[in-house]
């Protein structure tokens, strides 16, 4: 599937004193397959962009296509859209309601009218996904959870739709190392295996980084920069100005090739810094 | 009673021994003067419920943090790093053991009104912790709660909102603000109290990198500047590398404690924990692996740029 944004404006209470253009004509197309970050400063505008693309908000001008076809049309079905794609939000764990955990992820496959043998399949099929074992945790109380089993909990619950996007609103805010670690790590292997098309929002850019293919940058409601990780850490004074700066390998390469050291600079991991240095030192002895 | 009261010297021996890089304290070991402790507990266990199958939130926890002291603690979500930061300004007071905050016991209510005067916390989401409609309002609120009089709650409010940067705000609504800018706010809040120590619970976990670099500026600046006590709770291994001493937690008991050089050299143990050391440090381990040779003060980019090309 693919979403194609058309000049995207939204304004929040327009007409008002309150008034907020959140987005300024958007352009982009995201395709089939591919993992995509957005990045932005807190205000931004990422969260309203992201909850454009299963139609929860409608541009106030502007046209949304998915697989060519525009989803501001009255007969659009946004259930089905809503389906397809699935909108992880920001601290999910705020969301969920049932009084079990396989109540809260069976809460959308029950809402699609499916036969309950499938229901439970694909709730035990979405827990497994996201690393929580069903037996377990099934006939829980989510309340009874830790913040980051909540999370996932919240997750699956996404899953569950069998979408074929995946939109995740900053989902590692607050995890501790290692629950961000396992976080990506299912996120990657969706991605991988289950060949879901990620989009992922982060104020991060450790994150981003190593993962995305490409990245959109958000200031004030337009796009600031759009290309690949290489592309956009380049033009680190443009990313410090947007309050951004680099992930922390980038900036030390950046710093090296300041001082006159021979290095790159599209380095993003602790292992690509490991040799680009290793490489420099050796360089230098010769 | 008064026996209990008594304010304890830091645990020096531990220090000397250790041979420990405490910034601070060395500065008080040099000049001669003791530092004052200002949190102590012993042998702390806490229980949310006084039920038999629930199991211990903290268990013997011993610890001693000195005035001036930076402490940052670190450990997984669920270990206990919440529950132990309320004991520090008696919101909640241990199931057993003692912990006393500036030589008073949490345990005894009546020390319950100083200490929370002395010890002030700043929370994770800056918009829970916003209570009124304009910023002055809202740094006021605090000095207002102790019936002080006008004059002096004006002049603490105009002092603190100039400590954290926010006096261009005074009269905007804080809600309107950035994360950074609120969490600024509440950090000038809790500092028209006067306190001599800061608690902060994940204060950056939901800012952007603009928002936690102002808010770790400003938590350093007052720590150097204004000689507060600095505790910090976080996941961001980065912000640990400022510290004078970090704190290691895993299922409610203190398990690791040194600098934070000593602390991220040990990568198996962190690793073992759910725990990285920053990239930095994790990048200077691996070089060093590789033969490079590289001090293990080397905590910052700055450091291993100055360390490659100097
Ligand atoms: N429900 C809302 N009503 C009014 N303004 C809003 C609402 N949601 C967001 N905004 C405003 O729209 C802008 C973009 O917000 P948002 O999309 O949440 O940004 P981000 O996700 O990048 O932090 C901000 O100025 C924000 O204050
Ligand atoms: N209000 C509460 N009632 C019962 N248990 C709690 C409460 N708050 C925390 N806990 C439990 O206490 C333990 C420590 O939690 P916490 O101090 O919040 O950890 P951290 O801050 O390190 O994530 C966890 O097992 C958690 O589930
Ligand atoms: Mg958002
Ligand atoms: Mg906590």
């Amino acid at each position: 599937m693919r979403i194609e944004l058309e000049n995207i404006c939204y304004t929040y209470m327009p007409g008002t004193p309150f008034e907020v253009k959140a987005l300024k004509n958007i352009n982009l197309t995201i395709e089939q397959g591919e993992y995509l970050a957005i990045i932005g400063q807190t205000g931004s505008g990422k969260s309203t962009l992201v909850q454009h693309l299963n139609g929860l908000l409608k541009p106030t001008s502007g046209r949304i296509l998915v697989d060519g076809k525009d989803i501001s049309n009255e007969k659009a079905d946004l259930r089905e859209i809503r389906r397809r794609v699935g909108l992880l939000f920001q601290f999910p764990e705020h969301q969920l309601f049932a009084e079990t955990v396989y109540a809260d992820v069976a809460f959308g496959p029950k809402n699609m009218g499916l036969p309950e043998s499938e229901i439970s399949e694909r709730v035990e099929k979405a827990l497994r996904l996201v690393g929580l074992v069903p037996e377990e945790v099934a006939e829980r109380s989510p309340f009874t959870l830790s913040g980051g089993q909540m999370r996932r909990v919240a997750m699956a619950g996404v899953l569950a739709m069998q979408p074929e996007i995946l939109i995740l609103d900053e989902p590692a805010a607050g995890l501790d190392p290692q629950g961000k670690k396992e976080l990506f790590a299912q996120i990657d292997r969706l991605h991988q295996e289950e060949g879901l098309t990620v989009v992922l929002v982060s104020h991060s850019m450790e994150d981003v980084a190593s993962r995305a293919k490409r990245l959109l940058v958000l200031a004030n409601g337009s796009v600031q920069m759009y290309g690949t990780p290489a592309e956009v850490f380049k033009d680190a004074a443009q990313l410090e100005k947007l309050g951004l700066g680099l992930p922390q390998m980038t900036l030390l390469m950046h710093r090296l090739k300041a001082a006159g050291k021979d290095v790159p600079t599209d380095i993003f991991t602790v292992t690509a810094a490991r040799d680009a240095i290793l490489q420099m030192l050796g360089g230098q002895k010769r | 009673m008064q026996e209990e009261n008594r304010p304890y010297d830091v645990d020096f021996l531990y220090m000397l021994r250790t041979g420990k890089k405490f910034a601070r304290l060395r500065e008080f070991v040099v000049l001669g003067v003791s530092p004052v402790e200002i949190i102590r507990a012993e042998g702390v266990g806490f229980k949310y419920h006084e039920t038999d199958e629930e199991s211990w939130a903290l268990s013997e926890i011993d610890l001693s943090i000195a005035e001036g002291e930076f402490v940052v603690i670190l450990g997984p979500n669920g270990s206990g790093k919440s529950t132990l930061a309320k004991h520090f300004n008696a919101l909640l007071l241990p199931t057993c053991g003692k912990m006393w905050v500036g030589g008073m016991l949490t345990s005894q209510e009546e020390n319950h009104w100083q200490i929370r005067q002395m010890a002030g916390m700043v929370f994770q989401n800056p918009d829970n912790q916003i209570v009124a409609t304009t910023v002055e309002e809202d740094v006021a609120f605090g000095p207002e709660n102790l019936g002080l009089p006008s004059e002096e709650i004006r002049q603490r409010v105009e002092e603190a909102l100039e400590i954290v940067g926010m006096t261009a705000y005074r009269h905007h609504a804080p809600h309107l603000l950035s994360g950074g800018q609120k969490q600024r706010v509440a950090i000038a809040g809790v500092l028209a109290m006067r306190p001599k120590c800061l608690i902060l619970d994940e204060p950056t976990a939901m800012l952007d990198p603009r928002g936690r670099t102002e808010v770790m500026e400003t938590v350093a600046r007052l720590n150097k500047k204004e000689g507060i006590t600095v505790i910090l709770i976080t996941h961001f291994m980065e912000e640990a590398v400022a510290a004078d001493r970090v704190i290691i937690m895993e299922k409610g008991r203190i398990v690791m404690t040194g600098s934070p050089q000593e602390t991220f050299l040990r990568v198996e143990e962190l690793r073992a924990l759910g725990l990285d050391a920053p990239p930095v440090v994790e990048l200077a381990n691996q070089l060093r692996s590789a033969g490079v040779e590289i001090p293990p003060s080397v905590l910052t980019v700055d450091d291993l740029v100055e360390q490659l090309c100097g």
